[in-house]
C-alpha cells in the first residue's frame, strides 16, 4: 500500500471517528470493527491505521490512554473528544454530500 | 483549549521522543498479539499464527516511521510557515522592528552582561566534569559554622565515608619560583593539594600527568604540576617543560604535568599557578609547623568531595555528622562540640560570602526589572500594531483560522523579535563585559597574587541569553496575542467603525503596562541614586590613616630559608637604609596594612572584663607593627606612647589598642595600663601602653571595630610590609628603594610594590565605583525605556482620538483644554506607577544596604528620583499633547 492520498486519508479519519463514536477502542479493535462492519471489504493495514490514529490524536479529535482489556493486557484505548464529535458531524455531512454527488455523476454516465 | 492539548502532544514528541517510541512499540506489540490470538482461535499452530500475523503486519519500521511523521511534520511545517510570515511582517514595518529590536537588545544585553558578572562573582560552578557532584566539606563549631578541616580529620573523612567517590584537600601557599637557583625568584600562588586532586576532580593534564599516591608520601621526590597560564607566561609553551627542574623556595621540584587551559582550580577569585602535593608543604614554605600532618586541632585545609552518582549532599552531611560524633568521642580535646557537613559547592560559596552572593542576586533582580520595563514597552507597541492589523486578524479568523493558531502565529512573531533582540543584545553585552572585565583587572591589580575576577561571555552566558530571549518573547507577546485575537468579527470587518469600545479594553491593559513601567523605573532609579550616594559616602570616610605619599612593599625572607635572627637583621638594616634615602620622611613595618587584602586576628582574655557565659576569650583583629609604623601611616597615638626601644623580648610585653577597643572593654575606666592575656599558647600578660586613633581595617564602610597592635620586636613575623612615607611622589621612590633591597639581600622575594593610594583606589573605591556605574546604567536604561514606552502609547492614543480632538477644536475648545485632555490621560496612570514604585523601592532598598554599603533609605535620593521621573514623563506626554493642539479640524474630520 502506497502513501495514502488525501481522499483515502480523509476517509480513514472518518472511519476511525465513526468507529469510536460508540465506545473507546484500541487500535486492533478499530481495525477489526471496520473490517466486520464493511463485511471484509475494508481491510485497514497497520501501516495506515497507526499513523492515522496519531494524526487524529494530534488534531485533538481523539485522546488516548492505557487501559486493561478483558483479557488483562495493557492496551492503548482511543476515545472520541468533544471536538472529535463535532468533527465527525461535519465529516459525515461532507461525506454524504460527496458520495451522493459521486453517485449522481456515476449513474448519469450509465 | 485544544491548542494547548496539541502543544503538549507535540512537545512530548519533541522532548520525550523515547517515551513516545516506547508507547508506539507497546501498541504495535499488542496489535500483533491480538492477531496471533485470533489466528490461533481460527485453528493455526503457534508458529503459523505468529508467522501469519507478522506477514499481515508488514514493515514495523515503516509503520513507526509514518506514525512519527504524523507527529512531527505538522509542527515543523507550521513553524516554518509562522516564521516566514512573521519575518515578512517585520520587514514590512522596519520602523517598528528597529525600535522593538533595539529596546529588546538593550534589555537583554544588560541582563547578559549582568549575568556574566554575577556568574563570575557567585554562581559559576567549578570547571570540572559534572560540577554538580562537587560538595564542600566543613568542620563546624559554635563560633565558626563553616570551618576548615585538619589533615587527620581529612584523612578520616577520606577513609571512613561511603557517600563520596573521592575527597580532596587543598590550601593556598605563596611560593617564590625561579628557574635557576641564582635567579631572583618571583612569587606565585600555589595550591598544596592531596595527591588525588586531579583524579577526583577528573581534570586531565594537557601535558604529562597529575599526581600519584606515591607523590603524597612525606619524603617523596618533590614534584609539581603547573597551570596552563604559567606554562604560557613563564615557559612560553615549551613542550619540553615536563621533566624540567624548578626552584620553589629553596627546594628543587620536577614539573610532572601541565593543567588544561581554562582550569584554574575550583575557586572563583584565586587561580593557582602551581599545584604541589600537601606532603611537600614544608619544602615550599618554612612557616608550616613540623607536625602539620598530625595536629588534629590545626584546621587549615579546604576539603571538597565528589558525591557518588545519585547521592545527595544531605545524605553525605548525615554521614559526616555521624563520623564527627565518633571523632568527638575518640579525640575529645580537639573535636569536642564539633560536627561536620557538606554543602554543594555553589551553595557553600553563598554561606562563606553571603554578601557577595546576595549582591549578585540583587543585581540580577534589578536588571530583570529593566527587562520587564522593556517587555512592557514592546507589549504596548504590539498592541498598537495589532490595532492597525485588526482587519487582517478578523479576516483570517473569518476564513477559518483558529484563535489558537493565530495566538501561536503572534507568539512566533514576538519570539522572533526577542531572538533578534538577543543577538543584537549580545553585542551590547560584549561591550559591557569588556568594560567590566577591564575594571575587574584593575581591582585585582592591588596585588601581584594570581587573583582574578573572570567576567566573560561563555557557554553558560549564551545559554542564559537564549533562555531569557525566549522567555522575553513569550512574556511580552502573550498579552497582546490574546487580546488582539479576541476580535468581534462583524464590526471589525466593516471598514468604518468607531474604535472606542475596543479601545477601552486595550486602554486598561495599556494603563497597567505603563503604571508597571513607571513603578519599576522608580525602583531602578532609586537604586542608582543610592549607589551614587554610596560612592560619595565612601569617599568622605576617614580611614584613620593617610593614603597619600606612602609606598608599600612586602617581603618574605623565610621563603628563601632565612631564620628568625637573619630575618630580623634583614628588616632592621632595610628600614635603616631606606630612612637614609633622600625624600624619605618615615619608615614603618607592618604584618598587615589596613584596607589592603587581609588581616589577622588574635584570641585573648581581657582582665577585668566579664565575658558572656560559655566564652573564655575574645577574638580581635590584630597586626604586628614596629615603632616607625605610626609616623609612616599617619595614624596618631591619642594617649600613651608608641612602641619604642624599651619593648624588647626581655622586657614586659606591651600592646597598643584602638579607641573602639578601649571603649568597648573598659567603658568606665582608663584602658591605659590594663592587662590583656594572649591565648596563643604562651598566656603572657600584655600591658596596654597606648591608644591609637580608630581606623578602618578591612573595608572602608565597615563600622569601627576593636583592634590590637603588637610590637614586632616582641612578636616575630617573617612576612612584613614596609611602608615608606615620602615628602614627594611616593611612586618615584620605588626605584631607589629597590636598590637598597638588592643591596641588603638580593634573593629576598619582594612583591606588591604599590602606593597606598593605588591600593586604596583599586581595593576600596573601584569596586564601589563599578557597582555604582552598573546601577546608574541600569537606572538610566530603565528610565529611557519607560519614557520611550510612555511616549509611544501617548502618541498612539492621541492619534486614535484625532477625530474627537478635531471636533472639540471645531466647536471652540481652547488649545489649553486639548492639552490638558491629553495630559489628563497620563497623570493618573503615572501617579499610580509612582506610588507603587515608591512602595517597592522602600521595601527593596534596605536589603541593598548590606551587600553594597548603601544607605537603607534616603529622602534626597527619592526626591531627586521622583523629580527626574516627573520631568521625563512630562516630556513624553507633552510632545504628543502639543501635536494634538495643532490638529487641523478640517483635515481631522475628513481623515476617517
Amino acid at each position: 500500500m502506497g502513501k495514502p492520498t488525501d481522499l483515502v486519508q480523509g476517509t480513514l479519519d472518518l472511519l476511525i471517528l465513526t468507529t469510536l463514536s460508540l465506545e473507546p477502542k484500541h487500535g486492533w479493535a478499530i481495525a477489526k470493527r471496520i473490517q466486520q462492519v464493511s463485511q471484509d471489504v475494508l481491510q485497514v493495514q497497520q501501516g495506515s491505521l497507526y499513523p492515522a490514529l496519531y494524526r487524529v490524536e494530534q488534531q485533538g479529535w481523539i485522546k488516548a490512554d492505557w487501559r486493561e482489556t478483558e483479557t488483562g493486557r495493557q492496551a492503548k484505548f482511543y476515545t472520541l473528544t468533544r471536538a472529535g464529535r463535532k468533527r465527525l458531524e461535519t465529516e459525515r455531512a461532507n461525506w454524504e454530500r460527496l458520495s451522493s454527488a459521486i453517485n449522481l455523476v456515476v449513474q448519469t454516465a450509465d | 483549549m485544544r491548542w494547548l492539548n496539541t502543544l503538549t502532544m507535540r512537545l512530548r514528541s519533541l522532548f520525550r521522543r523515547s517515551r513516545v517510541e516506547d508507547e508506539l512499540d507497546a501498541e504495535l506489540q499488542f496489535h500483533l498479539e491480538q492477531q496471533i490470538d485470533e489466528n490461533r482461535a481460527a485453528g493455526m499452530s503457534v508458529e503459523e499464527a505468529r508467522a501469519a500475523a507478522l506477514r499481515g503486519m508488514g514493515s514495523v519500521t515503516l509503520i513507526k516511521e509514518q506514525a512519527r511523521e504524523a507527529l512531527g511534520v505538522k509542527l515543523i511545517d507550521d513553524l516554518r510557515q509562522d516564521v516566514r510570515y512573521a519575518w515578512r511582517g517585520l520587514l514590512k514595518n522596519p520602523g517598528f522592528t528597529f525600535v522593538a529590536v533595539l529596546t529588546l537588545a538593550l534589555g537583554i544585553g544588560a541582563n547578559t552582561a549582568m549575568f556574566s558578572f554575577a556568574d563570575a562573582t557567585a554562581f559559576r560552578p567549578p570547571d570540572v566534569p559534572r560540577p554538580s557532584e562537587l560538595v564542600r566539606i566543613f568542620s563546624s563549631a559554635k563560633d565558626l559554622e563553616y570551618g576548615r578541616l585538619s589533615y587527620p580529620d581529612y584523612v578520616d573523612v577520606r577513609q571512613r565515608t561511603t557517600t563520596f567517590a573521592g575527597t580532596v584537600a587543598y590550601d593556598t601557599a605563596f611560593v617564590p619560583l625561579s628557574r635557576e637557583r641564582a635567579d631572583v625568584p618571583q612569587l606565585f600562588g600555589a595550591w598544596l593539594v592531596s595527591p588525588n586532586f586531579f583524579s577526583v576532580l577528573e581534570v586531565q593534564p594537557t601535558l604529562g600527568r597529575g599526581f600519584h599516591e606515591d607523590d603524597g608520601r612525606v619524603g617523596a621526590s618533590p614534584v609539581a604540576v603547573i597551570s596552563h597560564r604559567l606554562w604560557q607566561r613563564y615557559f612560553s609553551f615549551n613542550p619540553a617543560v615536563v621533566g624540567t627542574q624548578i626552584t620553589l623556595g629553596s627546594s628543587e621540584f620536577t614539573i610532572v604535568g601541565v593543567a588544561p587551559p581554562g582550569f584554574g582550580g575550583t575557586e572563583l577569585y584565586f587561580h593557582p599557578d602551581l599545584y604541589v602535593p600537601i606532603a611537600m608543604a614544608r619544602s615550599v614554605e618554612v612557616n608550616i609547623p613540623a607536625a602539620f600532618l598530625d595536629d588534629r586541632g590545626d584546621r587549615w585545609l579546604t576539603v571538597l568531595g565528589r558525591l557518588k552518582p545519585g547521592v545527595r549532599a544531605r545524605e553525605a552531611s548525615a554521614e559526616l555528622a555521624a563520623l564527627a560524633r565518633s571523632l568527638e568521642q575518640t579525640y575529645p580535646q580537639t573535636n569536642r562540640n564539633r560536627t561536620a557537613l557538606a554543602l554543594p559547592e555553589v551553595t557553600a560559596r553563598g554561606r562563606l560570602d553571603a554578601g557577595g552572593y546576595q549582591g549578585a542576586a540583587l543585581m540580577l533582580a534589578l536588571v530583570g526589572f529593566v527587562l520587564l520595563i522593556a517587555c512592557a514597552t514592546i507589549a504596548n507597541l504590539l498592541l498598537s500594531r495589532a490595532a492597525s492589523r485588526r482587519k487582517e486578524i478578523a479576516m483570517r479568523l473569518a476564513l477559518g483560522a483558529s484563535r489558537g493558531r493565530l495566538v501561536r502565529q503572534f507568539l512566533t512573531e514576538s519570539v522572533l523579535l526577542s531572538m533578534m533582540g538577543g543577538i543584537v543584545g549580545l553585542l551590547f553585552a560584549y561591550w559591557g563585559v569588556t568594560y567590566v572585565a577591564g575594571i575587574a583587572r584593575s581591582i585585582m591589580s592591588a596585588t601581584d597574587l594570581p587573583l582574578a575576577l573572570d567576567v566573560r561571555l561563555d557557554q553558560r552566558v549564551l545559554l542564559f541569553t537564549t533562555a531569557v530571549s525566549l522567555a522575553t518573547g513569550v512574556i511580552f507577546g502573550l498579552a497582546p496575542a490574546l487580546h488582539s485575537t479576541r476580535v468581534d468579527l462583524i464590526p471589525a470587518l466593516k471598514t468604518h467603525i468607531s474604535t472606542t469600545g475596543l479601545l477601552r479594553r486595550w486602554f486598561s491593559v495599556r494603563h497597567a503596562l505603563i503604571a508597571a513601567q513607571v513603578a519599576l523605573s522608580v525602583v531602578v532609579l532609586t537604586v542608582a541614586g543610592l549607589a551614587v550616594r554610596g560612592v560619595a559616602d565612601k569617599q568622605r570616610i576617614d580611614p584613620g590613616f593617610r593614603t597619600d605619599h606612602v609606598l608599600a612593599m612586602t617581603f618574605n625572607p623565610s621563603l628563601i630559608k632565612y631564620d628568625q635572627s637573619q630575618t630580623r637583621r634583614y628588616y632592621h638594616e632595610l628600614a635603616e637604609r631606606t630612612k637614609g634615602l633622600p625624600g624619605v620622611q618615615a619608615v614603618g613595618l607592618a604584618q598587615f596594612i589596613p584596607l589592603a587584602a587581609n588581616w589577622g586576628s588574635i584570641s585573648l582574655a581581657v582582665d577585668g572584663y566579664e565575658m558572656p557565659p560559655g566564652q573564655d576569650q575574645v577574638t580581635i583583629r590584630n597586626s604586628v607593627v614596629d615603632a616607625g609604623y605610626w609616623r609612616a601611616m599617619g595614624t596618631p597615638i591619642v594617649r600613651g606612647r608608641a612602641f619604642d626601644d624599651r619593648d624588647t623580648l626581655s622586657n614586659p610585653r606591651v600592646a597598643i589598642i584602638n579607641e573602639t577597643m578601649a571603649k568597648r572593654y573598659w567603658p568606665t575606666q582608663d584602658a591605659l595600663g590594663k592587662t590583656l592575656r594572649l591565648r596563643d599558647g604562651t598566656g603572657l600578660p600584655v600591658q596596654v601602653v597606648g591608644i591609637a586613633k580608630d581606623g578602618k581595617y578591612g573595608e572602608i564602610a565597615e563600622p569601627y571595630q576593636p583592634f590590637v597592635f603588637l610590637p614586632f620586636s616582641q612578636h616575630f613575623r617573617s612576612m612584613m610590609t614596609m611602608v615608606v612615607r615620602s615628602h614627594s611622589d611616593a611612586a618615584a621612590l620605588a626605584a631607589s628603594i629597590r636598590g637598597e633591597v638588592q643591596a641588603v639581600g638580593a634573593g629576598v622575594p619582594t612583591f606588591d610594590v604599590r602606593t597606598l593610594d593605588q591600593i586604596f583606589e583599586s581595593r576600596q573605591m573601584l569596586p564601589a565605583r563599578l557597582t555604582s556605574q552598573m546601577f546608574v546604567a541600569l537606572g538610566l536604561l530603565g528610565l529611557l525605556l519607560a519614557v520611550v514606552g510612555l511616549y509611544g502609547v501617548m502618541s498612539f492614543l492621541t492619534t486614535q482620538r484625532t477625530r474627537e480632538i478635531g471636533i472639540r477644536i471645531a466647536i471652540g475648545a481652547s488649545r489649553w483644554s486639548v492639552l490638558s485632555l491629553v495630559l489628563g490621560q497620563a497623570v493618573g496612570v503615572v501617579g499610580l506607577g509612582v506610588g507603587v514604585g515608591i512602595g517597592l523601592a522602600l521595601g527593596l532598598t534596605p536589603s541593598l544596604a548590606g551587600p553594597f554599603d548603601f544607605r537603607p533609605r534616603d529622602t534626597l535620593v527619592l526626591g531627586v528620583t521622583l523629580l527626574v521621573l516627573v520631568m521625563a514623563t512630562l516630556v513624553a506626554t507633552l510632545i504628543p499633547g502639543h501635536r494634538a493642539t495643532r490638529v487641523d479640524p478640517l483635515i481631522a474630520l475628513r481623515s476617517e
